[in-house]
This record gives C-alpha cells, structure tokens and sequence, in this order.
C-alpha cells in the first residue's frame, strides 16, 4: 500500500506531460485536474493506511542512481561514500502534507478553471500548478536532504513561472524577481547547510549500519542523520560537536525564514499578493513555498531539538513576524495587503509552536491555515474582480451580492480569527497550549524569559489577527454598497460554479476539519504525525479558554472598528504601520546602492568578454560560409559524391575482410 | 563456353558503371531515372547469378529474394519518381537537371 507514494508523487509529473498532449486549452485544464485528484485519490489512500497501521516505523522506498564508492577522486578533493538516491518516505508528516497538498492544489485548479476563463496563458497556468504541485509532493515525500533540496529549488523555479504569469507587465515581472531572488537567499542557506552536512558528518554516518530495507547507508537520510545527532551532542562524533549544530540548525533557519517569509525576509510577499493570479497566490500561501518552510523545520526537528538554543532563536522570529504581520494587516485597507501581512502572521505562529518542540501544533496550523486561507484568498479573488478594486472601502454588500463567497468569507475570516469549533479555533488552541507547556519531546524547554515574550507575543497575535480579517469581512459583506462614478452594482456577482463550489469545499473544511486536532486527546492530529513520541497534553484546556476569549475579544474589537464605535490611532502612524515599517524601502536602498551603482563595472568587464566571443562568433560565420559552397544542390554532384563515398566504404570492407587493415580482422 | 559467375559478376559492374555514368551525365531527368533504375538492375543480376551458382557449394534462396525485392523496389520507386517528374514539369516546364538547383546552399 505505501509503494502508492510513488504514485501520488509521480502522477501530477505524468499529467503535466500528457496535458501537451491536447490542442485545446479547456483539455488540457481538465487533463490537469484529472491527473491532481488521482494523486490525492492515492494520497487519501496512502494516508488512511497510514492510520490504521499508526505504530509501523516510516516506510521508505529508494531509487539510487549513482553511487560514489568510498575515495572516489573528484576534481578538487576526494569525496567518501555518497548516494545520489531520490525516493519517498510514508511516515504521519509525509502522509499528511501529501493528502493536505494534493487536495488543495486540487481545488486551486479547479478554482483556477472558472477564474481563468479567457486567460491567454491558460495551458501554460494548469500545467505551471501542475509541476508546482509536483515538486511540493517530491519535497514533502523526500527521504533525504538531497531531494528535499531539489524540489525545494524547483519549486523556487516553478513559481517564478506562476507569480510571472502575466509577465507583459513590468510590476508582475518585478514580484516574481524579486521573490526568486529573496527566497534564493534561502536556497543558498539549505545548500550551504548540506555541504557543511556533508563534509562533517559523511565519514561518521557511513560507519552506522545500514537501515533495514536498504543496501547503503546514505549520508543525507533524515533517518540516518536522527541518530547521528545524539550522538554528535555527545562529542562522540570526531570533528563535530554542539557549535557544528548550532551552525547547521541556524542555516536551515535562514533558509526556512526566507521561504516562509517571515520578518525581516518577508517583502516578496506583498509583491506576490498584489501581481500574482488569485490560484496561485492560493498555492503559494498556503500548501507550497511558505508551507516548505515550515516542513524543513519540522521534518528536520531532531536537530533542533539537539540544538535548543536556536530552538528559542526560531520561536522569537516566529513572534515577531506573527505580532508584525497582525499589526500590519490591521492598518491595511488594499485586501491584497491585509491578506498578505496575516499570512506572514500566520507562518510566524507556526513558528512559534517549531519553537515551543510542538511541532504537531505547528502542522496543524499549516493545514487549518491551509483551509481558511484558501478560501480567503479565493474570495478575496472573486470580490476583487467582482467590484474592480483592491480596496475594502470599496466594497460593500457582497452579502446580498455574491452569496456564496461572502458566507465562504465569514467562514474563512471567523476560522482565522479563532472562533469556538471551527477549524482555526483548535489549531491556535494547540499553539497557546503548546507554549503554555513548554516542553520538548525530549524533555527539554526554552528559558523562562523566552517562554514569557512568546506568550505575550502570541496572545497579541491572536487577538490582533482576529481583528482583521473579521474587519474585512464585515467592511465588504454587511458595509454600504459602494457609490463610485462608472461602477454599476447590479453587475457584482459570482464568477460561476467551479469557482465557488472549489470556494465551498474548502470553506467546509475550514469549518468542520479541526476535529481531526483537539488538543489534548491521545487520538488527535500531532500524536499521528509524530506517531513515535510520547504526546504532550498538558496546558491543553487552558489552551482552548485563553484562545476562545482572545478570539471573541478580537471579533468584537472588530465590530466595534466597524461600527466607528472605535478608531485606529492617528492616520500618520497607520500610514506607517501600511508601508511595513518602511522596510521594503530599506531594502531598496540597500540594493540601489550595494548592486546598482557597481554594476556598470561589470558591464565593462561583460564588455571585454563579449569582444573575444564575438571574433568567435565571426570565426564560425566564415567557416559556415565556406563549408556552405561545397553544397551545389546538382544531381550529377550529388551522385558522383554518393559513389566516390560508397566505393571507398567498399573498398575498405574489402581490405579489412582480406586482413589488409591493421586491428581489423576477417570474421571468417 | 558456358557462362559462369566470373561473366555474370562483369556484367553487372558493367551495367553498373553504365548507369552511373548516365546518372551523371544525362541532363533530362527521365533519362537519370533510366540510369538509375539500370544501375538497381545491375546489383539485382549480381545477387541472383550470386543465388544461382551458390557459394562453396551452397545455394542460398536469400539471393533470388533480394534480387526480387530490389525488383519491386525498383518498380515503387518509378511510380514516385516518375509523378514527381510530371509535378516538376507541370510547374517548371522543364525537366533539365541543370535547372533544377533549389538546394543550392
């Protein structure tokens, strides 16, 4: 049953394929659907296996394809013992993030189906989402770092494609450089983090014995690597001991904060919600590069755990982006802003529970927010096309308007925001109780300061979170129907049925998925994707008490903005708050004066390089030139050239089969 | 004097060259057609005098095959060859080689 991994993972790939296949663009979007819900047809299948055989230990399935024997000379230096091996893992994270990412890019591009319409990218957007989606199944099914960080920089490519999608125009082009371009400084850290990997580790976890199931022992497999920790902590490892830890474990921070985009690494976000089409902002917000992230962390959290130091380091990042981004989207009227900001506080909150060792919280949030997100974002879609604008002030009574997508908004909104048993509630629920606790799977725990600064920061995130999404909501759902010169209201509606019906689902899920997770009970969400640890369920009820009350307290902090009953502080701070702290702008300066400015030197340097390859090019211009004239186009030429070509082919045979050429002999 | 394999093999390097040289040196496209189709007869009388005196006393049927084949190959490629002359002569009105150079590079 677990070999259906290579299924779910391969099948997006054959999809993408096939979906060239067909001429017209309505196919090949229906080949694309086809092939996703057949991935997480095997994903659900996969999983529910999973389930009911929770005790095995992770199955893994491997391809090597080249193998370095031990001294093997490379240019450089000797390289011992390395694996080139790709394959899938089955354990409770992988079986989860590939049901959880399958299913929502299924619904994306079902959503993407009726938002698309008249797109003239249309193939090209299906069968982007499709190798996207492809990637993310590869990187959350990897069993070694190598391919994690393969996907991991396919994905990276994958959605410049997207996020560039109507490239023709400069700003959307821009987004998806400057994405690119920021979460490369991640790309940079994870490979970084691999090589300083390899070169201190390899020589020790090759000397471990193989895993059962396995020919070699490959130095990058996370289970490998779980047990090397330990005994690296122990200084039982020559040449490595905590300081190599720590070292690793900050460079996967870097590398996971610039995917995730937390603070100070968040500015391709804003960039992305403003120019990318709604499907794909669906994707990258939810289930692929900010959820990538989070998966490193989580996926390589016995290191961390052995590092704990940096453990805190990850919780403060985390609280400080999810503090940030609450605050931000709060003074934000764009829609694309305010849903951009809460999802860099969301990710920070995900961080914060990775700091806190609970990290079954922390996957929790990623697939609640993965839920209301979605439909966040698909009804932010629809209302922006509906009403022409960006900005809420301009929105109004969608309530009435487009039936579907504001109840799917107040869903969505309310579940972010914590309301009492929807999906949201639990997951927050899980966050608070997890830093409440304040205990590592392995007995560990932050300093008492730490933990202070993370309570208070969370509680102000989820109070401070609650509020805007609410405010949205109510602005654009129950606010005054806009009065602006052009604009006629009759005309906002639905944009047809496979867009709100791909709405719905996961407003559905939004509200009733968070029974999967109530903290606190055995059979619960965390305790299945970290099946082998002993579950922490303390804190749990006054977990769920501080959540509910933060969470109400917000909605009718909300209400109240919305009411006028309450005013946000003075217009010159929330200009401030809008721009994010003007950090962006710090950002450009930076590279005004770092990367523009010393650019004309290598312009010159290109200069003088372009010289010589441009003789080079006039050097083969001549000689096609020459060679071109033999080619007389004539019958009689063409022919004698056949014969002289042929005799001589007779002629050697002939020598070679009477022995007259040297190391040829008859075969007779 | 009987005829044995030595004659059969000389005339058909004979005809050969025949057909090679007109292949080269006609100028009307029908009669290249000719040449060539005579320079195909000649390996096709080469492989069956080969299947009919046999090689150190074995007589392989797989010559008489081949020279059938080279028959009906032969027959094929008069069918194509001469609808592609008439097409040519259609749109040119020639059928002089000489002008007929669009693969010049």
């Amino acid at each position: 049953m677990y070999n259906l991994a290579w299924a779910v993972v391969l099948l997006p790939l054959g999809g993408f394929l096939f979906a060239f296949l067909p001429e017209s663009p309505r196919r090949a979007a229906q080949v694309c659907v086809t092939f996703t819900a057949a991935a997480f047809v095997m994903a659900m299948v996969v999983l529910l296996y999973r389930v009911a055989h929770v005790r095995d230990n992770p199955y893994q399935s491997m391809v090597t394809f080249w193998t370095f024997d031990p001294g093997t000379k490379m240019i450089g230096g000797f390289i011992s013992d390395f694996h080139m091996q790709v394959g899938v893992v089955v354990d409770g994270l992988s079986a989860v993030m590939m049901a959880v990412v399958s299913f929502v890019s299924l619904l994306v591009q079902v959503y993407a189906t009726g938002f698309m319409r008249r797109d003239d990218g249309y193939t090209r957007h299906f069968t982007t989402l499709l190798l996207a989606t492809f990637a993310m199944l590869a990187l959350v099914a990897s069993p070694n770092l190598f391919q994690l960080w393969l996907f991991w920089e396919a994905l990276g490519g994958c959605f410049f494609l997207l996020v560039g999608h109507w490239w023709q125009r400069d700003e959307a082009a821009s987004a998806a450089r400057r994405m690119f371009l920021v979460t490369g400084i991640g790309d940079l850290a994870l490979l970084l983090a691999i090589v300083f990997l390899y070169t201190k580790l390899a020589a020790s976890i090759a000397l471990q014995p193989a895993p059962p199931g396995q020919s070699v022992n490959d130095p990058l497999n996370f289970f490998s690597l779980q047990k090397e920790w330990t005994a690296v902590m122990s200084g039982h490892v020559q040449g490595s001991g905590p300081r190599t830890l720590i070292i690793l474990s900050l460079l996967l921070l870097l590398a996971a904060m610039a995917k995730s985009a937390l603070v100070p690494l968040h500015g391709w976000l804003r960039g992305v919600f403003e120019e990318a089409p709604a499907p794909v902002i669906a994707l990258i917000s939810s289930v692929t590069v900010g959820a990538a992230g989070v998966f490193l962390i989580a996926r390589m959290d016995p290191l961390f755990l052995a590092a704990p130091h940096v453990l805190s380091v990850v919780g403060l990042f985390g609280a400080l982006s999810a503090v940030a981004g609450a605050v931000f989207a709060l003074a934000q009227s764009d829609i694309r802003g305010l849903l951009a900001w809460l999802t860099v506080s969301q990710f920070g909150l995900m961080f914060v529970a990775l700091g806190v060792g609970a990290d079954g919280a922390a996957i929790f949030q990623l697939v609640a927010h993965a839920w209301f997100g979605c439909v966040l974002v698909f009804a932010a879609g629809s209302l922006v096309t509906a009403y022409r604008t960006t900005d809420i002030r301009e929105m109004g009574g969608a309530w009435n308007a487009m039936r579907t997508s504001s109840r799917a908004l107040l869903v969505a909104a309310a579940s972010s925001a914590g309301a009492v048993l929807l999906a949201g509630f639990w997951s927050l629920s899980a966050i608070t109780a997890g830093v409440l606790r304040n205990q590592f799977p392995n007995l560990g725990h932050v300093s008492g300061g730490v933990k202070g600064v993370l309570i208070v920061c969370v509680a102000a995130a989820v109070l401070l979170g609650a509020m805007s999404p609410l405010r949205m909501f109510f602005t654009v759902a129950l606010g005054e129907l806009p009065r602006r010169r052009g604009f006629q209201p009759q005309r906002v509606r639905e944009l047809g049925g496979r867009v709100t019906a791909a709405t719905t689902a996961l407003a559905v899920l939004a509200a009733i998925g968070g029974f999967a997770g109530i903290p606190g009970v055995r059979a619960s969400f965390s305790n299945f994707v970290y099946t082998l640890r002993p579950p922490g369920t303390g804190s749990a009820v006054l977990g769920l008490v501080i959540t509910a009350v933060l969470g109400l307290a917000g909605a009718s902090l909300a209400w109240a903005l919305h009411r006028g009953a309450l005013r946000l502080p003075a217009a010159r701070a929330t200009a401030l708050l809008a721009e994010g702290l003007r950090v962006d702008a710090a950002y450009e300066w930076v590279v005004q004066h770092v990367v523009v400015r010393p650019a004309p030197l290598v312009e010159t340097v290109d200069q003088a390089v372009g010289g010589n390859l441009d003789e080079l090019g006039t050097g083969v211009d001549l000689g096609a030139e020459t060679g071109r004239r033999w080619q007389l186009g004539r019958i009689d030429a063409v022919t004698v050239s056949a014969l002289a070509g042929g005799a001589l082919v007779a002629g050697l045979i002939v020598l070679g089969a009477t022995g007259h050429l040297p190391h040829v002999g008859a075969t007779r | 004097m009987d005829a044995g394999l030595d004659h059969f093999v000389v005339l058909s390097a004979l005809l050969f060259a025949v057909g090679a040289f007109g292949m080269v040196a006609r100028r009307n496209l029908l009669g290249v057609l000719m040449s060539a189709q005579v320079m195909l007869m000649a390996s096709a009388i080469a492989l069956a005098a080969f299947a009919r005196f046999g090689y150190k006393g074995t007589h392989p049927l797989s010559g008489a095959v081949f020279a059938l084949f080279v028959v009906v190959a032969g027959a094929a490629e008069v069918i194509v060859a001469t609808s592609l002359l008439l097409l040519v002569h259609r749109r040119r009105d020639t059928v002089d080689v000489d002008a007929l150079d669009d693969l010049r590079g």
